[in-house]
């Protein structure tokens, strides 16, 4: 463990690695204070100072709709921590902890959502469900009386949030579940202990650290909805940040967008804070350091045996279709995609033909692959650095404070970020040195780094404390210097978390908007500017149909970065590692023995 | 381990450096008195050849659809070489130009409407410089003070279904729809679920414009009556799902009592045969809101006699004529209108046009879509 003593100059110096970790510090100090303080203190002062906030908040409070809005977000993001903590437990379990048929090809479904979202992933489910979706036809045929627009509202929004919303479950909860001791399971059964209370007494308390963080990310996923209240709230159920994002990006109600942005932000913020709290002052991961290998458990009474294989299929068919309905109508004419009608001349390859005829329309997700490889290697890198000061010194208040900095992101939307990087950054500017970043491809690799910081921030934490102490502890008393531990001994237990951060994080930055066609430099076209161009301002009526096309190539190259990551060796990556790490001490141990 | 430490520590330094080094090459500044009007009438033929290579930077939100990769094909076969076009939304377009102020990336704007426009130039973000082909716009379409001009024209009209309405029983103006006596038209259009498209914002101008006040109990320079007609506008209307023209032909669901809309007047051909409906439209007394795009020089353009050069042969006869030939447009340049603008386009642009203040509208937009967005939308 960390020793509690008081700082001392002195002695900080006096160790060799604290050189590096000033290094590392002063980093930070001018990363933080360059690229998320600076940019935006311009929008913060006007937000606070330049009178209009009493004004705008009046309007706020005087607008039904925006308070409306407002508890619906709330209702909404409180739902989800219910549904989505279901569904998302349903589908980790049914492919990792019990023995359900077919798992792999469960996992595969379950782990479509890795591959899409937002409005691609909104309209996969209203080709289904809307109102001329092939679902709600088949209902009407069989019960007449049912509305078109049965699938609408509060409870459509969150049906479709809740499938949306379980990657982070399918990711991390996982990972978690893998590293629980199946000792302690053993043990448990063998006491006598029921399936159901060996869940509810060991499984679900170990598992406690990743269900409060999923929880809160979740909330705030909720607290953000976008694409499926727009699409499918009707009247009745509008949240708050559509309205937010329609107003920033406007001149004239730039403040007030922010001011609705940075209170959203703020309440994010402060979860996230109640959550660090939480962690620092238990550390109450009982995992254990030889592990064994979690063994799939077999439901015993034959009836939920089969009720669960009933569920586990039933919840796969709800994951895939919409992924397939999209493939499907990639494939149709623009009208088949707004009336919902499949017949056979609707067919076609035009779509295809138009976007693989032009070199200048794929030759992007080149561009656009790069750049995500770049960012988002970029922001990896960063934020290990920075959760091992957080997580190492989390005793003293500036390696505390150094996460709440580098939250700072969460609390205004990509594109006031962008906005606020390019008016800085487009002069020579002091704080990189009298440089001009404006134009180039770095201002455009800081954008993506800078957003995607929170979440990684956030997930990396995670796996960070997830970590036994007495391991780190080992290492350095068989000799390993820090960055030794680090490398060969942290790194190895948290590359599982770290992939899949990477996978998603590259997939959410192929067809990204705001940020690109801001800070792109003039030569650059990414796959979102090209996607955008093509397919909006209604000038072609094919153009919807086009942007499926666009979808289903997205679609396919995450699915292979996600295959790359988890395809080939699956869950045992995981023990392997940990097997490999055990070894390494070892070989340390003779070594040092043998000096001595 | 101390190789692992110092090579990450070097690394930091780098990353630190990167800033310091990468992009440190700063460009020397707009080389001409950006100020004055750029004149070129005094250049030589070998000249022009000379200026129209260099390297020129076009921002432009008329790029959609292959049209960007078209006008580049044809910018280069007209001299200029080193033409980059970037192609974004409007808005994103307008954003960039403006957050890019202390250090200018592009030469040409070409697009946007004239509220963008008066924006622009309100914000001195434009050079003056009058085409050569200035003369060919009809009166009150250019920046009286030459700082813009105008390109193509588009109307803003209100279509409807054919086969559901005869010319008689069709409304005639946008305000007929949400009367509480016309009880026939509630529910069959849609009422606006954003505010930010240019279609869109056209619509909302021309309507609001009959009520512009400057009384004093006008609200963000609309009177009371007008604000009460877009109150009727969200009792009566639909909340829109999906384009409008797709609502028309809509025959199941909640758009199937839809039979009319507000539609651009290049866009009634493709999308009427698209989803097989047959349309007409209405000339209210007051007229049809045109949006006109249009090209200016940015300020801070590196160079601005390219610039120029390229503004004469955008909107010459010459590439106008062969632009609408080839997208249906309609060129306001009136010898490419006669000579390349279709039938069509031809009849839905010598509509009577409504007489709008468009510095007015410019001014109040970002209120009116708060206001609408936080009072009346559902």
């Amino acid at each position: 463990m960390q020793s509690k003593e008081p700082f001392s100059i002195k002695r900080f110096f006096g160790k060799k690695s604290n050189i590096f970790l000033l290094v590392e510090g002063i980093f930070f100090a001018w990363f933080i204070f360059s690229f998320l303080i600076y940019p935006n203190l311009n929008l913060f002062a006007d937000v606070l100072f330049s009178g209009g906030l009493g004004d705008n908040i009046n309007k706020i409070l005087e607008s039904e709709r925006a308070m409306q809005a407002i508890k619906n977000s709330f209702i909404l993001a409180i739902s989800m921590c219910v549904t989505v903590n279901v569904v998302g437990t349903l589908a980790v379990f049914v492919t990792e902890y019990f023995d359900i048929k077919g798992a792999k090809l469960l996992r595969i479904g379950y782990m479509s959502t890795m591959i899409y979202g937002g409005m691609i992933l909104v309209s996969g489910f209203k080709f289904l469900y809307g109102e001329v979706g092939m679902f709600t036809k088949l209902l009407q045929a069989v019960f007449p009386d049912v509305a078109h627009n049965w699938f609408e509202g509060y409870g459509a929004v969150l049906f479709i949030m809740t499938f949306a919303c379980t990657t982070n479950h399918v990711i991390f909860l996982r990972n978690a579940l893998h590293q629980i001791d199946y000792q302690t399971i053993e043990a448990a059964r063998n006491m006598g202990a029921s399936t159901s209370r060996i869940l509810f007494r060991v499984v679900f308390p170990t598992l406690a650290p990743s269900y409060l963080s999923i929880t809160i990310l979740t909330f705030i996923k909720g607290l953000c909805a976008m694409a499926a209240p727009l699409i499918v709230g009707g009247t009745e159920f509008q949240t708050i940040n559509p309205i937010v994002i329609t107003f920033v990006k406007l001149d004239y109600t730039r403040t007030l967008g922010s001011v609705l942005s940075i209170f959203l932000g703020s309440i994010s913020f402060a979860l996230l804070m109640g959550l660090n709290y939480i962690e620092r002052r238990g550390h109450y991961m009982s995992i254990s350091k030889v592990k064994t290998r979690i063994v799939k458990q077999k439901i015993k009474s034959p009836v939920l045996n089969v009720l669960m294989h009933v569920l586990a299929y039933f919840l796969f068919l709800i994951y895939v279709s919409p992924v397939c309905m999209i493939v499907l109508f990639s494939f149709t004419n623009t009208r088949a995609i707004n009336t919902g009608t499949l017949s056979l001349d609707a067919f076609t390859l035009d779509n295809y033909k138009m976007v693989f005829s032009n070199p200048d329309n794929y030759g992007p997700m080149l561009t656009s692959a790069f750049l995500g490889v770049v960012s988002v290697t970029l922001v990896i890198v960063l934020i290990l650095l920075a959760c091992r000061i957080i997580t190492k010194y989390k005793q003293y208040r500036v390696a505390r404070s150094l996460e709440f900095f580098l939250l700072i992101p969460w609390l205004l939307p990509a594109i006031l970020i962008s906005v606020g990087l390019l008016q800085t950054y487009n002069g020579s500017q002091w704080t990189v040195f009298g440089a001009t970043l404006g134009g180039t491809i770095f201002l455009l690799i800081l954008g993506y780094v800078v957003n995607k910081i929170p979440y990684t921030l956030r997930m990396t934490k995670a796996a960070f404390y997830s970590i036994d102490d007495s391991l780190e502890d080992a290492a350095k008393n068989l000799g390993a210097g820090g960055f030794y531990t680090f490398t060969h001994v942290l790194l190895p237990i948290i590359i599982p978390t770290i992939l899949a951060l990477w996978a998603l994080e590259f997939n959410g930055t192929l067809g990204e908007y705001d940020i690109s066609v801001l800070l792109a430099p003039t030569t650059m076209k990414t796959l979102g500017v090209t996607i955008k161009t093509l397919t909006t301002d209604n000038y072609d009526p094919n153009s919807t149909a086009v942007s499926f096309v666009y979808a289903v190539i997205m679609m396919i190259i995450a699915g292979l970065v996600v295959y790359f990551v988890y395809g080939r060796k699956g869950a045992s990556n995981n023990v392997r590692k940990t097997k490999h790490m055990i070894k390494h001490i070892e070989k340390m141990k003779r070594l040092k023995a043998a000096k001595g | 381990m101390k190789i692992w430490r110092s090579i990450t520590c070097s690394l930091l330094v780098c990353a630190m450096l990167l800033g310091l080094t990468a992009c440190g090459q700063k460009d020397p500044g707009p080389q001409q008195d950006d100020s004055a009007a750029i004149d070129i009438s005094g250049l030589t033929e070998e000249q022009i050849a000379e200026y129209k290579a260099m390297p020129l930077v076009v921002y432009t939100n008329s790029g959609a659809g292959g049209r960007a990769d078209w006008w580049t094909k044809k910018a280069k076969e007209a001299g200029f070489t080193n033409i980059t076009i970037v192609n974004g939304g409007a808005s994103a377009m307008a954003e960039k130009i403006k957050a890019e102020r202390e250090n200018p990336q592009a030469d040409v704007m070409c697009g946007l409407n004239a509220m963008g426009w008066t924006s622009l130039k309100k914000e001195g973000l434009l050079v003056q410089y009058v085409p050569v082909w200035a003369d060919l716009i009809d009166e009150g379409m250019n920046d009286p003070d030459g700082y813009y001009h105008a390109i193509a024209k588009e109307a803003t009209l209100l279509v409807y279904d054919k086969n559901v309405w005869t010319k008689d029983e069709a409304p005639s103006d946008w305000l007929d729809l949400w009367q509480d006596e016309n009880t026939q038209y509630h529910g069959t259009f849609q009422c606006w679920s954003a505010l930010t498209g240019g279609t869109t914002q056209s619509n909302l101008t021309g309507i609001l414009h009959r009520y512009k006040s400057d009384a004093d109990d006008a609200l963000y320079g609309v009177s009371p009556e007008g604000w009460d007609q877009i109150k009727k506008l969200y009792t009566y209307g639909v909340s829109a799902e999906g384009d409008v023209i797709s609502a028309i032909a809509a025959t199941t669901g909640s758009q199937q009592n839809v039979h009319c809309g507000q539609w651009y007047s290049s866009g009634i051909k493709s999308y009427s045969e698209t989803y097989e409906v047959e349309l007409d439209y209405v000339v209210p007394e007051v007229g049809v809101p045109y949006n006109i795009t249009g090209c200016g020089i940015l300020k801070g353009a590196k160079n601005p006699i390219t610039a120029a050069l390229f503004l004469d042969w955008y909107g010459g006869t010459q590439f106008q004529t062969q632009w609408a030939q080839a997208w249906d447009t309609a060129p306001v340049n009136r010898e490419a209108w006669e000579a390349g603008a279709s039938e069509n386009a031809k009849t839905y642009t010598s509509l009577p046009q409504q007489q709008i203040d468009w510095a007015w509208a410019q001014q109040h937009m970002g209120e009116w879509v708060e206001y609408i967005t936080l009072q009346f939308m559902k």
